[in-house]
């Protein structure tokens, strides 16, 4: 009796003992497939939510003096004397090339791959991983393009700057012709932008490409011909074609920058000031996106506004950044209508590809001022008294006032997008001629103003291909004049 | 009432016992040096009559009849036993404990085996060591006693977790706990962190300290532990035990008396070390007073004592230091300790049953622990042939309020504590947290800080664990030769928590709340066949061949709700968003393994073991592995005849080659639906986002063919005992070799993917082990006084990662706090540190007078170059003094606390030079190649702890790790038996105990160097962030034996 019973157990114990046992390693955590359409949203999602956060908007805003930290009173000092985290260094990057972008690229082979091919799927996430690709390079210079998001390169190479923005003009190409309105297939629900609307989607890209002409014209004008050939095309041509990533007034899916607030500070913004680089600006000519921009200081005087000094203490009188600018459903705004009006109005002025002619240089100008203060709610009234009586009319000054003006005020609408920002003031002249004249901050170290982001440590240390002779943060990108 | 409830269980489990008296008389010696031992306790087993020997080692004694048993025992001498038969003069010789080369040791896979047999280090504890001085996690209670073990208790919350690592940390890839087996069973030792689904163990958000699974197991409950060191000790555990074993034992009844033991403790805890703040300046910036800020750069309090200022609660007061505001936040913390055992047995049958109890209260305010554990051990022989043993273990345990830390989370509460302004009183902050409308009363000017009873009053985190292990155990003497086993068993727990935050906390105005269902089953099962041959009086062979199956599953559900509607409802329907999440994993091992020893005479003995795998986690054409074992010990001594000055030799050599396996689930690429995406400052966002879900590719890029990684050691030993046992060496040397790791490296994030799993990398661990006994003084007068010391150097290089990868990143801290493993280096600290010049001088900024920064810099190593515990015992007469004193030398410590009292001011040393020009030591970069000595001022001490202390200026706040501490102390006193006749009481020992009394010598201020924050699962450690402070705890002791 008791041999049958070991017996039976020894041979219970050796039967459940064979490879089948043994095949139990497939995850029921996750899927072997996904759909283009779910990586796509997000893809953006977490290139929203960098943008929107302390890895990107916070120290490019506090290092490219737009905000202010207020010192020890704020945020306290780092961003603002180039002290910037390696962990955003390193998150940002992460979030262009992996987080975002490979996800992207991910979407765009399997939409390719399907039977039939989901081909406007694919163009829609070329046209958001260029646009990726752009930002990114206008943060680091330099960096793997070509080579990046490829199974057969372990250590991608480092492309130049030009080649990667004239790359990003073909890759944005390829997307229109590819896309092709008659196919229902596309990304539709999980496109938080257009849902799906390809018109609008092929104005973003068209523009897209202006604005990285805009970028690489003081360096190659030879460029000016094809911006000449996007004005006759399909431009972003009104507010409702505004690329917005959205946040929402609901749980958990607020603006990062409402959430920075509400978590830690009790809803209050303690933390960010306004910077008298973007204000006296404002101030000179009374404009009345001042009360909507910044918050009085808890013990200002009402209407008393007032900015401080990047890297310089603020007070309990300093304005802050408006929590109106930080409401939770604010949408993280990546091209708007009236940054492609300030372009226009630079194109006219300058003679990029056309004739300058500063009477239609004004004309987009005007309009543009109009649509940001629009943008920011500004009632119309006080648009238009601003219109009439604060705005310089600029067809009567000359072209280099002119040009001035406009990147007084494109500086001014681009202050909450400190990254489109950042382009802008590099972009507006030669060094030392840009608008805003930006000085070093007080205690940063000598050699100039931040123009680069140093190469995150994460990609040098384990990119054989690296560049081995590291630019200082002070050395200019190639588009940089 | 209770003694015939006692007499009845006696009557019903005891055997009955023939009634003829008798009278029996002898002298008990010392068997090494015959001399006379007086106080040795004689007793009449399975009865309550007993004496104790006279100053000449006499005794008399009544025994019922001559069938009795005598049981012969004395503190530091093993227990003997001896039959009556009729004899009326009984001399006795006793053997002190240490000395017993026939100590039977459990080793791997539950066999025993003689120590002398052993061809590596196993080290023994007994309960008595164990309980020297009582703990309620059996991990704590082994700090100091075996060498080679380096055990660090993470913080002071109550039941917090414990780091264990054996022999230095091998693995690159995370764990390098050891296996713990209870009665034959791998229990779970899971340290599970709250944020993250997986358990990957990084963290800095607001993690409370939840313990880890190996101090559920009750100290009262265990007779021994063998701690197996190496891989050759291990081989037979395969993959599982790569980090070492340490093995239990539980307690079972003995053959013939029933025992019923009653152990109670009382412990009070107070903080072990507290910073030393200054009390001259009160909260501000820049000498003026501000109650926007919580730190201590205002006004100096002397000076102002014509003004009045606004408080926290809005109340115009004249400015005072309230010194004790810290300290007096934290309460004694209360531990009770009960436990009971009742065990008896027959010629066929053995019990024990054991009942625990454990409550605890912490030093910070409402923060309580409970365990209560219920252990049944019985074993039969159902026949001649075969026997039967099952033990369970159930386990209930639960805690509240045990505090978050870390930092960007509300409800973190020592930064708020250890930056209370000096100007707040801790009772205001106490009595005043609500407003007359129940609204909070927050400590800044800003509302922004949450007022620490707030938080203790409200948010309190709380966890309920149920815990079941048990195993069965049959053995066939098939013939007289040949046995055959099994052993089954499993080990699950359920366990649930709760953080919430009440609407009205700062920070979560709306409230939210998370609930973790954690669900956690180790299922083992071990067929053995046991053959002994003698094939001649001289050569005896032992072969065993084994089966082994294991499988590991995990279940765990996270849900949150934010945004609640009705206060202080924690229900999901009264969330306006919830976010739930789910995960699954499962994981076998199938082994099959043989031993074979053979053993020659009585002095050589070699063992020779194999064991192959098949691992369900790896690539099927490459799941299986082997790993071989040699083992051998030769005593020496046997051929020498003058034992005079060596008593014992034996030297141990071994030589063993393990592999493992990887986590479950690393071949496929694989596609995630994404609960949340990333935002910086624990900002993160949850999917859907405006109704839309995110599917996410893998970040680690899976390799399929993934190998089992490799670990092969070499260890030579010595056992040396010298003048009659009096004094003993252990000398261990090892060099363990860890090659094919599985570990994810970083590639380039240009590829799209943050890293790829691969086999990479060799990390060395050549370490000595000493043990060192010393019977300093045992005289006949009963006066004995032993010394214990071990002793364990590790050097720990990393001999070579991947190909071009120059450095791979351990744990992550924050702010470029890193811990780091680079090629022919130790894992180390690496972070921001000062710019130097070549001659070491540092670089100060001509503009500001601070410090110049420079990123990337190697501060030290996280591990110790050595460690030492030496444990005196005194005993006379009944009373025993035993301590322990606990040495640490090496290895660096960062302190995130020390760098957030400097930066704001509040620590002692921020408090001089402030109404003074301040000048710091370093030079000024001419910028032509010189340098002269620095003459730039600081603009403020402000300014300059800002900067000095940063967070993000990790060289500021490290410091050298060693201390010496002062780690138990016991003073015990056995009532003699005599004083005992005449009652029901058989044995009673009271003692006064104290742990961590003192820090006798460290390098850090303000902060205890013991303290860790990456928990007992992460390779990290040497960081320390906002930990609750460890604590000194004293207590008195009562153990009865019926």
């Amino acid at each position: 009796m008791k041999k049958i019973f070991i017996i039976t157990l020894i041979i219970s114990v050796f039967v459940t003992s064979c490879e089948s046992w043994l095949d139990v390693n497939t995850s029921p955590n996750s899927s072997t497939t996904a759909a283009p359409d779910d990586l796509f949203a997000y893809a953006a999602t977490a290139y929203g939510a960098n943008r929107a956060g302390g890895d990107n908007y916070m120290p490019i805003g506090f290092m490219n003096q737009a905000i202010s930290t207020g010192g020890s009173f704020g945020w306290g000092y780092a961003e603002d004397r180039y002290d910037i985290s390696p962990y955003s260094l390193g998150n940002t990057w992460k979030a262009y090339y992996s987080t975002s972008g490979n996800n992207l690229q991910l979407a765009i082979d399997i939409a390719e791959g399907m039977d039939p091919a989901a081909n406007n799927s694919a163009a829609q996430a070329k046209i958001l991983l260029a646009e990726m690709v752009y930002e990114c390079t206008m943060i680091y210079g330099d960096m793997p393009y070509s080579q990046a998001w490829n199974d057969d390169y372990a250590y991608p190479e480092f492309d130049a700057q030009a080649d990667i923005l004239n790359g990003l003009i073909q890759d944005i190409d390829a997307a229109i012709e590819q896309i092709d309105p008659a196919d229902p297939i596309r990304i539709i629900e999980s496109d938080l932008f257009y849902k799906g609307d390809l018109d609008k989607w092929v104005r973003l890209a068209n523009s897209i490409k202006l604005r990285i002409y805009m970028t690489m014209y003081d360096k190659d004008p030879s460029v000016a011909d094809d911006i000449a050939a996007l004005l006759n095309g399909d431009l972003i041509a009104s507010a409702d074609d505004n690329f917005l990533f959205p946040f929402f007034d609901e749980p958990q899916n607020e603006n990062i920058k409402f959430k920075l607030f509400d978590r830690y500070a009790n809803g209050q913004n303690l933390w960010i000031f306004a910077n008298k680089n973007v204000f006296d600006f404002m101030a000179a000519y009374d404009d009345p996106r001042i009360p909507v921009y910044f918050d009085e200081g808890p013990e200002a005087a009402e209407g008393e506004f007032k900015a401080v000094e990047t890297a310089t203490e603020a007070d309990a009188t300093t304005s802050t950044i408006s929590m109106y600018l930080y409401r939770p459903d604010a949408p993280e705004v990546i091209f708007s209508y009236s940054e492609m009006l300030f372009f226009l109005a630079e194109i006219h002025a300058r003679g990029i590809g056309v004739a300058a002619d500063l009477n239609t240089a004004a004309r987009y100008f005007e309009e543009a001022v109009e649509q940001a203060m629009l943008f920011c709610e500004v009632p119309q009234a006080d648009i238009d008294d601003f219109l009439a009586s604060d705005l310089p009319d600029i067809s009567t000054m000359s072209a280099e006032d002119a040009l001035y003006e406009i990147h007084v005020q494109h500086w001014i609408d681009l202050m909450d997008r400190t990254l489109e920002g950042w382009v802008q003031s590099r972009r507006s002249g030669d060094a030392g001629n840009e608008v805003p004249n930006l000085q070093l901050p007080n205690g940063a170290p000598a050699g100039g103003i931040m123009r680069r982001w140093p190469y995150p440590d994460d990609e040098l240390t384990g990119n054989i291909n690296a560049p081995s002779a590291l630019p200082q943060i002070y050395d200019k990108l190639w588009f940089d004049k | 009432m209770k003694r015939i409830i006692f007499f009845s269980l006696f009557l019903a489990m005891s055997s009955a016992v023939a009634f003829s008296q008798m009278k029996v008389n002898g002298t008990v010696i010392s068997a090494e040096d015959n001399s006379l031992l007086p106080g040795v306790s004689v007793l009449v087993r399975g009865t309550q009559t007993g004496t104790i020997t006279d100053i000449n080692g006499f005794y008399e004694i009544t025994v019922p009849g001559d069938d009795a048993v005598l049981v012969f025992s004395f503190v530091g001498m093993d227990q003997k036993e001896v039959e009556v038969d009729g004899q009326s003069l009984i001399d006795v010789g006793l053997t002190s404990e240490y000395l017993n080369l026939d100590e039977v040791v459990v080793t791997a896979v539950g066999i025993t085996r003689s120590e002398k047999s052993l061809g590596y280090k196993v080290s023994s504890v007994s309960d008595e060591q164990l309980n020297s001085v009582r703990e309620s996690s059996v991990v704590n209670s082994l700090v100091g006693k075996v060498s080679g073990l380096r055990i660090n208790q993470q913080s002071g919350t109550v039941g917090g977790s414990s780091k264990i690592i054996i022999r230095g940390a091998n693995s690159l890839g995370g764990n390098n706990q050891p296996i713990f087996v209870v009665d034959g069973m791998p229990i779970d030792n899971t340290f599970f962190e709250a944020d993250n689904i997986e358990g990957t163990a990084n963290s800095i958000t607001g993690n409370v300290d939840v313990g880890n699974r190996a101090s559920d197991i009750s100290p009262d409950d265990i007779a021994s532990i063998s701690v197996l060191k190496g891989p050759a000790a291990t081989a037979l555990y395969g993959a599982r035990a790569k980090n070492g074993a340490i093995i239990i034992t539980t307690k079972k009844g003995k053959k013939g008396t029933t025992q019923v033991q009653v152990n109670t403790s009382y412990r009070w805890d107070t903080p072990l070390k507290l910073p030393n703040f200054q009390n001259e300046y009160a909260q501000g910036s820049y000498g003026n007073y501000d109650l926007k800020f919580l730190n201590g750069w205002g006004p100096k309090i002397s000076e102002v004592q014509d003004q009045r200022f606004l408080d926290f609660k809005g109340d115009s007061v004249v400015l005072q230091a309230y010194p004790n505001n810290v300290r007096d936040f934290y309460q004694t913390g209360f531990t009770a300790l009960n436990s009971t055992g009742i065990s008896g047995g027959d010629e066929k049958s053995d019990f024990r049953i054991g009942y625990s109890n454990n409550m605890q209260n912490g030093i910070v305010p409402q923060s309580q622990y409970r365990k209560n554990g219920v252990t049944l051990n019985a074993g039969r022989k159902l026949s001649d042939k075969l026997s039967a043993r099952a033990s369970l273990n159930y386990i209930k345990t639960s805690s509240e309020g045990r505090p978050a830390q870390g930092s960007n989370d509300m409800n973190v509460l020592t930064s708020k504590i250890n930056g209370l302004p000096r100007t707040v009183s801790i009772d205001d902050v106490r009595e005043n947290y609500v407003d007359e409308f129940g609204d909070q009363i927050a400590l800044d000017g800003d509302k922004s800080v949450n007022n620490p009873f707030w938080i203790i009053n409200n948010n309190k985190f709380t966890n309920d664990l149920e815990r079941m292990i048990g195993s069965a155990h049959l053995a066939y003497q098939v013939t007289p030769w040949l046995e055959i086993s099994n052993r089954v068993g499993t080990d699950f727990y359920n366990e649930y928590r709760r953080q919430i935050y009440k609407k009205g906390t700062l920070g979560r105005m709306n409230g939210s709340f998370t609930t973790y269902n954690l669900y956690n089953r180790v299922f083992n099962n071990d067929l053995m066949a046991t053959a002994n041959f003698d094939i001649s009086e001289d050569l005896n062979i032992r072969v065993i061949a084994g089966h082994n199956i294991f499988e590991q599953e995990r279940r765990r559900t996270i849900v949150t709700g934010t945004d609640l509607v009705m206060d202080d409802l924690y229900r999901f329907g009264n969330a306006k968003s919830t976010s739930p999440d789910n995960y699954y994993s499962l994981k076998r091992l199938m082994g099959v393994y043989g031993d074979v020893g053979i053993s020659f005479r009585n002095f050589l003995f070699v063992n020779i073991t194999g064991r192959n795998d098949w691992s369900s986690t790896l690539p099927v054409e490459n799941n299986s592995y082997f790993y071989p074992s040699v083992s051998s010990s030769f005593i020496f001594t046997e051929f020498i005849d003058n034992k005079d000055i060596l008593s014992f030799g034996k030297l141990r050599l071994s030589w063993a080659n393990v592999g493992s396996d990887e986590q479950p689930y690393q071949l496929d690429f694989q596609y995630a639906a994404a609960n949340s995406y990333y935002a910086q400052f624990s900002l993160n966002g949850n999917f859907p986002h405006g109704g839309v879900v995110g599917v996410t590719g893998p970040r680690i890029y899976p390799t399929p063919d993934l190998e089992p990684q490799n670990a092969s050691t070499f260890e030579v030993g010595t056992d040396l005992r010298f003048f009659n046992n009096r004094i003993g060496i252990d000398f261990t040397y090892y060099n363990t070799m860890t090659t094919n790791q599985i570990i994810s490296i970083d590639i380039p994030l240009s590829t799209g993917y943050f890293s790829r799993n691969v086999n990479v990398g060799a990390v060395s661990n050549v370490g000595l082990e000493a043990d060192l006994h010393l019977a300093m003084i045992r005289k006949p007068n009963g006066v004995n006084w032993n010394i214990n010391v071990n002793f364990n150097k590790n050097t720990q290089i990393v001999e070579e990662l991947s190909e071009g990868l120059t450095e791979y990143q351990l744990s992550s801290g924050w702010s470029g706090l890193q811990i780091k493993a680079a090629p022919g280096e130790k894992f180390g600290l690496y972070g921001t540190g000062w710019r130097r010049n070549e001659s070491g001088d540092i670089i100060i900024n001509p503009n500001t007078g601070l410090r110049e920064v420079a990123p990337g810099k190697r501060f030290g190593d996280i591990y110790p170059d050595w460690i030492m515990g030496i444990n005196n015992t005194l005993s006379y007469k009944g009373i025993d003094l035993n301590f322990l004193v606990d040495i640490r030398q090496g290895g660096v410590f960062y302190s995130g606390t020390v760098g957030n009292i400097r930066s704001t001011g509040l620590a002692l040393e921020t408090a001089e030079n402030r109404d003074q020009v301040f000048i710091d030591a370093g030079v000024q970069d001419m910028g032509d190649g010189t340098y002269r000595p620095n003459d730039v001022p600081v603009q403020s001490m402000q300014d300059f702890w800002a900067h000095y202390s940063a967070i993000s200026n990790t060289e500021g706040n490290v410091f050298d790790a060693s201390y010496v501490k002062l780690r138990e102390i016991r003073l015990s006193y056995n009532l003699p038996k005599n004083v005992l006749d005449n009652t029901f009481i058989s044995g009673l020992r009271m003692g006064v105990e104290a742990r961590n009394l003192w820090i006798i010598k460290d390098y850090v201020p303000h902060v205890d160097p013991e303290l860790n924050f990456f928990g007992p699962a992460a390779v990290g450690e040497g960081v320390e962030f906002n930990s609750i402070p460890s604590v000194r705890s004293f207590g008195v002791n009562l153990m009865l034996t019926f």
